[in-house]
């Protein structure tokens, strides 16, 4: 009988193989390296038609050995500033988080992590998250209250965040 | 960064003197898990009257009930309260009357066995690709000891580990999206909203309790027995009953599983002559 890690493994090579195969646009996502496959790299291009277009923003993702029963951990290495984003980088949404364990618990509607969920949902979860904030259950205060208050100068201040990670 | 573990994150960093919605929920969560810590996935045997105990003092409503349950049912497994208490209740009972030496060689065991070995097909009919299902689908049938696996834990063991345990409640809330996708026309005027959706908010993410509707489904997704559950609650008069059969089998013919329900939790109840594993 399998056991979680190798479970867990084998699951991760496979949804690997058909991201590699069928990437969602925008997106490119694998493990860091071939000896560890609880640790994913992912590159995720600012969508089309929001101030990050243009932009390309890397994130380390990070499995549980009993994935996927339970979900990973997201963290942009690529200092980003929006309102679901901590100031470090964690990702703060639904999808990432297993019923009861989510901070954000008035978001009782929203899809949560299940064990049929997987990286490309969670990446096609996180680019729309890119697109269109959600200024209800903020990360990062600061970016939410502009975003609420000063919609040109949030988009001036992503824009500018756009261009920084290309490292210009 | 070749460690096999990685870590958790760490807070976030706070300038406030308020803990953050983070720390507040690890702090639950750290409480939760000390509750949980101790309480096996499901219990040995034990009689009514160590659930008695946990009313003395309580609502005499409660009391009277316990007793008048205790003259049919005398004895008990808890199941752990994580959320996940009505799958593991139906998957170990259906495992324990798949081992009972009285069912062995009776066509309910051959029918069983067939239902069960189905629901793969149950589950890529109804959608769910097979390479995301398989890893949970062979755990399933190796925990029912329908598939050989030499050198296994067997019996109770399987179902308090926690993988094996995990994955077959996982196998079985898949089950239960399954039939409600597959006969949705039946289901969705009781789901409040399109059946899809239902499925993945409130079928398949683990820890999100079962509900009438959750309990309809699974009872004819895996067509093999009967539910009956006992409600004590605080309504006036004796012990009442929910009963749920299958609609397309011969429900008499099928044996019946009894289960305890206080708001929130199911545990598993005996009847007095009730083949049980020890």
């Amino acid at each position: 009988m399998a056991s979680s890690q190798s479970t867990a493994i084998r699951r991760l090579m496979t949804e690997y193989k058909e991201l590699t195969l069928h990437a969602p646009e925008g997106i490119t996502a694998g493990p860091l390296s071939e000896d560890n496959y609880l640790v994913w790299e992912a590159l995720i291009c600012g969508p089309e038609d929001t101030p990050l277009e243009g932009g390309v923003f890397t994130a380390i993702l990070t499995f549980p050995r009993d994935y996927p029963l339970s979900p990973p951990q997201m963290r942009f290495t690529t200092p980003l500033y929006h309102p679901n984003i901590y100031p470090d980088g964690r990702v703060c949404i639904s999808i990432l988080h297993a019923p009861g364990e989510d901070p954000n618990m008035y978001e009782s509607s929203s899809e949560r992590w299940s064990p049929v969920q997987s990286v490309e949902k969670i990446l096609l979860s996180v680019v729309s998250m890119l697109a269109e904030p959600n200024d209800e259950s903020p990360a990062n205060v600061d970016a939410a209250k502009l975003f609420r208050t000063d919609r040109k100068a949030y988009e001036e201040r992503v824009r500018k965040n756009a261009q920084e990670s290309l490292g210009l | 960064m070749a460690s096999s573990d990685p870590p958790r994150d760490p807070h976030p960093p706070t300038t406030d003197e308020r803990p953050t919605d983070q720390q507040i929920l690890d702090y639950e969560n750290s409480l939760r898990a000390e509750l949980l810590a101790d309480a096996p996935f499901v219990s040995e045997l034990a009689g009514l009257e160590e659930l008695e105990k946990e009313y003395e003092g309580g609502a005499e409503i409660f009391r009277k009930k316990l007793q008048e349950l205790k003259k049919d049912y005398p004895i008990y497994r808890s199941i752990r309260k994580d959320g996940n208490c009505f799958y593991r209740a139906f998957g170990w009972r259906l495992a324990e009357l798949l081992w009972s030496p009285s069912s062995a060689s009776s066509f309910w065991h051959d029918t069983a066995k067939a239902v069960l070995i189905s629901t793969r097909e149950l589950l890529t009919s109804s959608g769910y690709e097979q390479v995301m299902i398989e890893d949970f689908y062979d755990t399933f049938l190796a925990a029912m000891k329908l598939r050989e696996a030499p050198g296994e834990p067997t019996g109770l063991e399987v179902f308090q580990s926690e993988y094996a345990s995990s994955t077959t409640i996982c196998h079985l809330r898949l089950c239960t999206g399954a039939e409600l996708k597959r006969s949705r026309d039946l289901y969705e005027g009781f789901a409040e909203m399109p059946i899809d959706e239902f499925v993945i908010k409130s079928v398949e993410p683990m820890a999100l309790e079962a509900d009438n509707l959750q309990i309809s489904a699974l009872v004819n997704a895996i067509p093999l027995v009967n539910i009956r559950i006992a409600n004590l609650d605080t309504t006036p008069g004796s012990i009442n009953f929910h009963e749920f059969s299958p609609m397309d089998a011969d429900a008499k013919t099928l044996p019946v599983i009894t289960l305890l329900f206080r708001p929130g939790h199911y545990d598993v109840l005996y009847g007095k002559n009730e083949n049980v594993e020890k």
